[in-house]
């Protein structure tokens, strides 16, 4: 029962994390391959937060992850001021994620604080369990939902279909990016400080490219301007590799094909455009109870 | 519509390929103790496995052939960690909550380890860290002991100490120059050990530069260490790629030093890569494969499975043997759980293990006194130099 | 001052291989206003299609370069084939261009490493002795690469300014639907751009070998490239080696004089800091003029 508790906490985190990426990608049609950066940013804080200053758990995740969104703006202005386009972003959040990596590496200690460097930062409380990952679940999708069926949302998909059109219509393109870019970095955060409480230990060595490539991949497979698709990838990108271990070496492989594949056939990923509401429930409803009346 | 039913399908087949890996891993059959071993197929650590996994299957089958231990036949299941902390975590839980092992092999290394002894700790179930040499893999930052974590390998305050004995009375070098990947514990504990002992003794060190894991352009260091005036260069990185690449950079830029080296890099893959370039440096090791009681196995090994063993295979078959007269001994008192193994491991006194004979200390789970080879470099072969024990 | 032309000898070597993929990658960007991701992995495929010719085949190093050449460029256009022109023509957005492009690059850098395994392998030619001039010494192999990283540059130049097809190029790097109209051929420009981007990766991957150490992850030193040229100015050839030249030398001087383990963090910075004074690069114009 541990080890798919294991599941179903690794995949909550991932599934936070990637719900980020999907606001951020999936809805204002941002590239990024750096939000491992911000689960760092996040992760630390929140750790520092409870073990040295012993904050509340749940107002330290808060914090850690406004941290990670605050950091957000350190490329966020700059690259959106100028217009940047989408693949020099990208880039630019990879080099943000390996500058973090880099400094959490080399920053042994943070005045008093023993951040460990390399060796990580250790004996952080042991918080985390299944329930309040799903509890933070929970949350997180509601908001995002809300956001992306708000106006805000709106604005973001008008960004990613069309730049100039949506300034036409009256749309700030810097205030909208940033805005996506912080709540993807918050949630991120959060992630991060989740991850954290549940290995109880910290390393700059969990925030790697690979992440930061695992949780876009979720969000390609699982489908662009869709909350309830991501959701449904980053849980099996967590849960399948666990069951197929056999083809580990072949996973990444096949990754690329599929990404190649999914953006040719079937670019709206699984469940693109397929938003939750209260809808697919009816409908489910009315599928199974119409059988049983077919049925009589 | 068409959404609706596709994700229901969806669904229903996550779920029954979850239950279905539930059920099939859990299924025991009598008699059979597995040990579970985590290691290195992919990643960039991907040289790691391939050589300890045949290695440790053939010595199950051998014991299994024999009958078992006490009766008790053994499986081996192993999982790999892509190279990356997370998943070496993942498959540590799934080894003991979901496969039920007694033991484990493994990690391979330190920043793994740390984690992993908690995770042994919780789930008590003993594990055996094959070459992780940071302090605080088995004894935490606070001192306190991890009852479930073992190793079989020496660890850095050992080896920087005999290196920096080594490299100041019997090299009679003063002037040390250190290269540190600072992505790694093992090597920052490496270099902080050596230099603790290396200025106690009277020496200097002149130069300290870093970089990073995965860095491949060392010419700025090595042209500020040339500069410096340092007689010896100290490289205790935790693989041989870095070394391979700074002495090969070395060479281009003329700077003509001794280098050293740790136990991380002594793979034969240092000697393909910069062997030439290498002449004369000087790597210190707890286990060599040319030492001549292991070239029959040597031999034997790389016949029927096509790959030269090397360090790992070495102290991967060190845990697996320690684990099997641990479960010898707990055998004879009872039923092999777990903690009976971990107690007798704790109180393992001159076993015969397949490098040598070793002592576990109990108070810090570290074999005791295993001797340290020093190891050099001429065309292109390893030379033994000498053994070092501590006084 | 002996061990500052050292340094800047070290980082103008950098800058050369740099070049080679910065360019590669500006061309591309400059007619398709996408970035290749795949490059990381004609790089790699490069070198070690050079790597097995020589160590397997026997053959001298010239022919392997070559043959490392002919099959890189088959693999780039067989690329843009398979995984580009469908979206290209379906004028899918940039980004699914782009994830298109990394799932080549995860696909075929996993592929090699499957094969060959993720040792670093020397490339197989005979160590030469550096040169010194002074007390700096200066690769002889980085000196070889330097000549022919700028000879392919130059006739890249000669191409792309005094022949028709390069005129047919940088039309399409201007407007792409245009050109067409023009009765430029889309198709041909393609197969021509993905050609060029396959010798200058087979090139920089072979150099990149021999400089350092063949390895299936070696690709990921293009994303400095991109950083080179970000900073030189948008999709400009030019601009793409300035800037390359200038990462390569800076990035060296900070690893010598400042701190070597923050060296990757330097290069980030600089990008940031450029991009906030010279939001087009430095020598970039507003996206008007290409090339």
């Amino acid at each position: 029962m541990g080890y798919l508790t294991a599941i179903l906490i690794l995949g909550g985190i991932n599934i936070i994390a990637t719900l980020g990426v999907a606001i951020l990608t999936g809805y204002t049609g941002l590239f990024t391959i750096g939000h491992a950066g911000f689960m760092a940013l996040g992760g630390y804080m929140s750790a520092i937060l409870v073990k040295e200053l012993h904050v509340p758990f749940p107002i330290a995740l808060l914090i850690g992850g406004t941290f990670a969104g605050l950091c957000s703006f350190i490329i966020g202005y700059p690259a959106f001021r100028s217009r940047l386009r989408g693949d020099y972003f990208a880039i630019a959040t990879l080099g943000f994620s390996e500058a973090i990596r880099l400094i959490l590496n080399n920053t042994k200690t943070l005045g008093p604080i023993n951040l460990g460097g390399a060796f990580g930062y250790m004996n952080i409380p042991s918080h985390t369990n299944v329930w309040v990952v799903l509890f933070t679940l929970f949350l997180a999708l509601l908001f995002a939902h809300m956001f992306v069926t708000s106006h805000y949302g709106k604005n973001c998909i008008a960004v990613a279909q069309d730049e100039v059109a949506a300034q036409m219509m009256g749309v700030n393109l810097l205030k909208t990016k940033l805005i996506a870019l912080f709540i993807s970095a918050f949630y991120a955060g959060v992630a991060g400080g989740l991850l954290g409480f549940y290995f109880a230990y910290l390393s700059p060595s969990f925030f790697t490219i690979t992440k930061s490539s695992d949780l876009l991949a979720a969000v390609v497979f699982g489908g662009i301007q869709s909350l309830i698709g991501p959701f449904v990838t980053a849980f099996v990108l967590v849960a399948v590799p666990e069951v197929l271990r056999a083809l580990a070496e072949w996973r990444l492989i096949i990754y690329g094909f599929l990404f190649v594949i999914v953006m040719i056939f079937r670019p709206q990923g699984l469940l693109g455009y397929v938003e939750m509401n209260l809808n697919f429930a009816r409908l489910l409803w009315q599928k199974w109870f119409g059988r049983k009346l077919a049925e009589g | 519509m068409r959404n609706t039913s596709k994700i229901k399908w969806m669904g229903l087949v996550m779920i029954v390929l979850l239950l279905a890996t539930s059920v099939l891993s859990s299924c025991k059959t009598e008699k059979v103790l597995k040990i579970g071993f985590i290691t290195e197929q992919t990643g960039v650590d991907a040289y790691i496995g391939p050589a300890s996994v045949p290695a440790l299957q053939d010595e199950v089958d051998r014991i299994n052939a024999a009958g078992g231990i006490a009766g008790y036949k053994l499986q081996l299941i192993v999982y790999d960690t892509r190279s990356e902390v997370t998943d070496a975590v993942a498959v540590a839980r799934r080894l003991i909550d979901q496969d039920k092992v007694v033991a484990i092999i493994g990690p391979s290394w330190s920043a793994a380890g740390i984690p992993l002894a908690d995770i042994a700790d919780a789930g008590k179930v003993p594990m055996i860290a094959t070459t992780a040499s940071n302090v605080n893999v088995t004894v935490s930052e606070s001192g306190v002991l991890h009852p479930y974590m073992f190793r079989v390998c020496f660890i850095d305050p050992y080896q920087g100490y005999a290196q920096a004995d080594f490299a100041y009375n019997k090299l009679g070098l003063r002037k040390a120059a250190l290269l540190t990947d600072v992505s790694s514990p093992y090597t920052v504990g490496l270099h902080q050990f050596f230099e603790k002992h290396f200025l106690e003794l009277g020496g200097e060190i002149v130069a300290k530069e870093g970089y990073n894991q995965g860095d491949t352009e060392f010419r700025a260091q090595l042209a500020k260490i040339k500069d410096s005036g340092a007689d010896l260069l100290v490289v205790d990185a935790y693989t041989y790629k870095d070394v391979g690449l700074v002495a090969q950079q070395a060479e281009a830029l003329g700077l003509k030093i001794q280098m050293m080296a740790g136990d991380g890099v002594f793979v034969p893959d240092l000697l393909e890569m910069a062997g030439p370039q290498l002449e004369g440096a000087i790597v210190t090791t707890g286990v060599s494969e040319d030492s001549p009681q292991f070239a029959d196995f040597n031999a034997a090994f790389e016949a029927k499975h096509g790959i030269k063993a090397n360090i790992y295979t070495y102290y991967g078959l060190d845990a697996l043997m320690a684990i099997e007269y641990a479960i010898g001994e707990a055998a004879k008192k009872g039923e092999p759980t777990p903690t009976a193994i971990r107690d007798a491991l704790e109180t393992m006194t001159d076993v015969q293990l397949f490098t040598s004979v070793v002592t576990m200390e109990p108070d810090t789970h570290n074999p005791h006194n295993k001797p340290l080879l020093i190891m050099s470099i001429k065309n292109s072969q390893w030379e033994l130099v000498e053994t070092f024990t501590p006084k | 001052m002996e061990l500052f032309l050292q340094q800047l000898v070290s980082g103008v070597s950098i800058g050369a291989i740099y070049s080679l993929l910065a360019v590669g990658y500006a061309l591309v960007y400059s007619v398709y206003n996408f970035t290749n991701w795949a490059f990381d992995a004609f790089m790699a495929f490069g070198a070690f299609a050079a790597f097995t010719a020589i160590l397997w085949l026997f053959l001298p190093f010239w022919l392997a370069m070559l043959i490392s050449i002919v099959l890189t460029i088959v693999l780039s256009v067989g690329v843009e084939k398979l995984a580009y022109s469908t979206l290209r023509r379906r004028k899918a957005p940039r980004l699914f261009m782009m994830i298109s492009a990394m799932g080549v690059n995860l696909a075929i850098v996993n592929i090699i490493n499957k094969i060959f395994g993720g040792t670093f392998r020397k490339f197989p030619i005979e160590s030469v002795q550096p040169v010194f001039l002074g007390g700096v010494s200066i690769g002889r192999m980085d000196l070889i690469a330097g000549v022919i990283s700028f000879g392919v540059l130059a006739l890249l130049w000669l191409f792309l300014y005094r022949t028709k097809w390069g005129l047919g190029i940088r039309a399409s790097a201007i407007d792409i639907l245009t050109a067409s109209l023009m009765g430029i051929n889309n198709d041909a420009v393609a197969v021509i751009i993905f050609t060029i981007t396959g010798v200058l990766s087979s090139v920089a991957g072979v150099f990149y070998g021999i400089k350092y150490a063949v390895y299936p992850m070696m690709g990921i030193v293009t994303i400095k490239a991109m950083i080179a040229s970000i900073v030189g100015g948008l999709g400009s050839l030019p601009a793409a080696i300035l800037g390359s030249m200038l990462l390569g030398v800076l990035e060296t001087l900070v690893s010598g004089y400042i701190s070597s383990s923050y060296r990757d963090l330097f290069s980030f910075l600089f990008l940031i800091v450029i991009l906030l004074f010279f939001p087009n690069g430095l020598m970039g114009k507003s996206g008007e003029e290409k090339l």
